[in-house]
């Protein structure tokens, strides 16, 4: 989709979005609520309409289309089952509106729950379904017409975390056994990490940065995605940030680490660690262990630098409440920010060409 | 001990307040049944416990009869005939359009707040208040003393009323059914009639139930508007015992209880089905 812009009166909740998604990939959409997100997929669906802007599927302009015209599927939040038909029924009313005969309505949609392992379900209505059951026969119902592209709105946020996590790695199998075009949107950011072929992270109605998930994980382009990717979320510390012939210095407390390369940047800024690649050790960096929360295989640390910021540590080492620490910090694996957060590397690479 | 005593006062006190309920709701009822029992005897007497029984009233409701030489009781049939079609077509009318006009209304905000505004305004109108404008026209219209009229001008009246529960019925279905069927390749006509009246189903049969308690005991709109056999509803019937007839009260009675036979059967109806959920099935919201 190109340059597409929803307003809803005066609130815009898409400004100027351009998003391209690969045949056959799986795209995952991540934000905080009401960030336009789900905005951006009903446009997609053709349950909106944009204010501005073209939607494209392959060359085809289907802006003006009708969600019918558009041969999508759609899974919703509440899954929007059909409540007073039986599952056979539901999952064959998109060939029902075909008008395709009764028998292949039959055949495909046995094929369909054998694949997803809801052949007993069928004659049961809704209601009579667990949470994961309605969620398979939703994804059915979306399967049975072979669409163009899968959309999915939140669709594990009704079930509990257990269930979750076991559906994440089923639909995840699912989607790509069928090999179709899927965006998913979600707020959960371990879900999108953990499906998705790519995640684009959006805020206030802009897309941020789309990348593969280890990218976003590890090279994020603004403070905003890298405290919004990964729990727990990455340290953001304030720094002062100098050139040292070559290599990048940055200070915090007066006691500076130093970056293999140039970045071009001086001033102030931020340093984004995350907390399993701080240490305890001889740093230098002085601070006191405030909180601490044990996991079983692993501890949060919560320590207060001298600056007052807090910075939490990932760490294997046990460490009494109350001690005075050193933590060192593994530059590889360390990424700096300017004064306005945005990923001075990155900045470096958008002005170099 | 003390906790014991406490818990037997609590279950005493409990039974004293109900029982009181019971007895303030129930003795007009009981009364009612009882007075259309009474053999003519002891229609005067204001006994509650008369010492004989008789079916003679229902008879003379039912078959028409004469008392004292002068007072003609006619049969109940035919008024009775009148406040069914009266009731039946109200019912189906304000649930066949106010089922379009709430969906309209509640799904795509048809006339924004004014017209939902005058939609409740009309609820609120006392039928005496509009009786003689309307009197005067279904005159010039020859509609006087027809059922056609009690129909149209009960409308005025109960399909606001359907209207407006309507739309509470529809705000209890989400967008994302329709949504679900439009991305399933279903037009917005075809929508409607295939997924949401059955959903809504329970929702249009509680409102056709109190339409047609409604309709069935409206009295203003008959009185009026009415003055035969030929339309003269139930409610209007019964008046006349006080009005025309004069203290023939077991046979007032009788009718009475006739009356209200449909309501408390629509009653019990109501409970079962208003207690429904009206979409379950649709995971958490």
């Amino acid at each position: 989709m190109e340059h597409v812009t929803k307003r809803f009166g005066d609130v815009f909740a898409m400004k100027d979005i351009s998003l391209k998604v690969e045949n056959g990939e799986l795209r995952a959409i991540i934000g905080p609520t009401g960030c336009g997100k789900t905005t951006l997929l009903r446009t997609i669906a053709g349950l909106e309409t944009p204010t501005e802007g073209r939607v494209y599927f392959d060359d085809e302009d289907v802006t003006d289309y009708s969600p019918k015209e558009r041969n999508i599927a759609f899974v919703f939040q509440n899954y929007a089952l059909y409540p007073h038909l039986t599952v056979f029924d539901n999952m064959a009313q998109p060939l029902i509106s075909e008008k395709r005969p009764k028998d292949e309505i039959k055949k495909k949609v046995e094929e369909i729950a054998a694949f997803l392992n809801i052949s007993h379900l069928l004659n049961r209505k809704p209601a009579q379904l667990s949470g994961g059951q309605q969620q398979r026969v939703a994804i059915g119902r979306a399967m049975v017409r072979s669409p163009r592209v899968l959309l999915l709105d939140e669709p594990l946020s009704n079930l509990d975390a257990q269930l979750r996590l076991v559906l994440r790695a089923e639909m995840k199998r699912l989607i790509k056994e069928i090999g179709i075009t899927s965006i998913y949107v979600t707020h959960d950011q371990v879900e999108a990490m953990s499906m998705a072929d790519k995640i684009t992270v959006m805020n206030n109605g802009v897309i941020l940065q789309t990348d593969n998930p280890i990218s976003l994980y590890s090279d994020p382009i603004n403070t905003f995605v890298a405290r919004f990717v990964g729990t727990p979320e990455m340290n953001i510390i304030p720094v002062k940030i100098s050139r040292k012939g070559g290599k990048t210095e940055a200070s915090i407390d007066g006691r500076s680490v130093l970056f293999n390369s140039d970045f071009g940047y001086e001033g102030e800024g931020y340093l984004g660690i995350r907390p399993h690649k701080v240490s305890f050790g001889n740093g230098g960096i002085i601070g006191k262990v405030i909180t601490i929360e044990p996991l079983g295989n692993v501890y949060i640390y919560h320590v207060l630098l001298e600056n007052g910021t807090e910075v939490v540590v990932s760490s294997n080492d046990i460490i009494e409440l109350n001690s005075n620490v050193q933590l060192s910090i593994d530059t590889n694996n360390a990424v700096l920010f300017d004064s306005s957060g945005m990923n001075i590397k990155k900045r470096q690479q958008i002005r170099a060409p | 001990m003390r906790g014991r005593r406490k818990k037997i006062m609590s279950v005493v006190i409990k039974g004293i307040v109900l029982a009181a309920f019971l007895v303030f709701f129930l003795a007009p009822v009981y009364t009612l049944v009882i007075e259309s029992l009474k053999p003519e005897s002891q229609w005067l007497t204001g006994t509650l416990f008369p010492t004989r029984l008789t079916l003679s009233n229902y008879g003379a409701v039912l078959h028409g009869r004469i008392y004292r030489q002068v007072t003609y009781i006619p049969p109940i049939m035919g008024y009775m005939i009148n406040s069914l079609i009266v009731s039946l077509a109200e019912m189906v009318i304000s649930i066949l359009l106010g089922s379009l006009a709430a969906y309209a209304i509640q799904r795509y905000r048809t006339g924004g707040s004014f017209l939902s505004g005058w939609i409740i305004s009309m609820m609120f109108i006392p039928p005496v208040g509009v009786i003689i404008p309307l009197l005067i026209y279904y005159t010039r219209l020859g509609l006087y003393d027809t059922l056609t009229v009690l129909i149209i001008s009960g409308l005025i009246f109960t399909l606001p009323l359907a209207v407006w529960i309507m739309i509470a019925v529809y705000q209890g279905i989400p967008t994302s059914l329709e949504e679900a069927a439009y991305v399933d390749g279903f037009g917005r006509l075809r929508t409607i009639f295939r997924f949401i009246y059955p959903v809504a189903l329970y929702g249009f049969l509680a409102v056709g139930i109190l339409v047609f308690v409604f309709s069935w005991n409206s009295f203003t709109i008959p009185l009026v508007l009415t003055s035969s056999t030929s339309a003269q509803t139930l409610s209007v019937y019964i008046s006349e015992f006080q009005t025309l007839y004069g203290s023939v009260y077991g046979p007032e009675a009788a009718a009475g209880v006739l009356m209200s036979i449909p309501t408390v059967i629509f009653v019990g109806f109501i409970v079962k089905y208003l207690g429904k959920g009206l979409v379950s099935g649709f995971g958490k919201r």
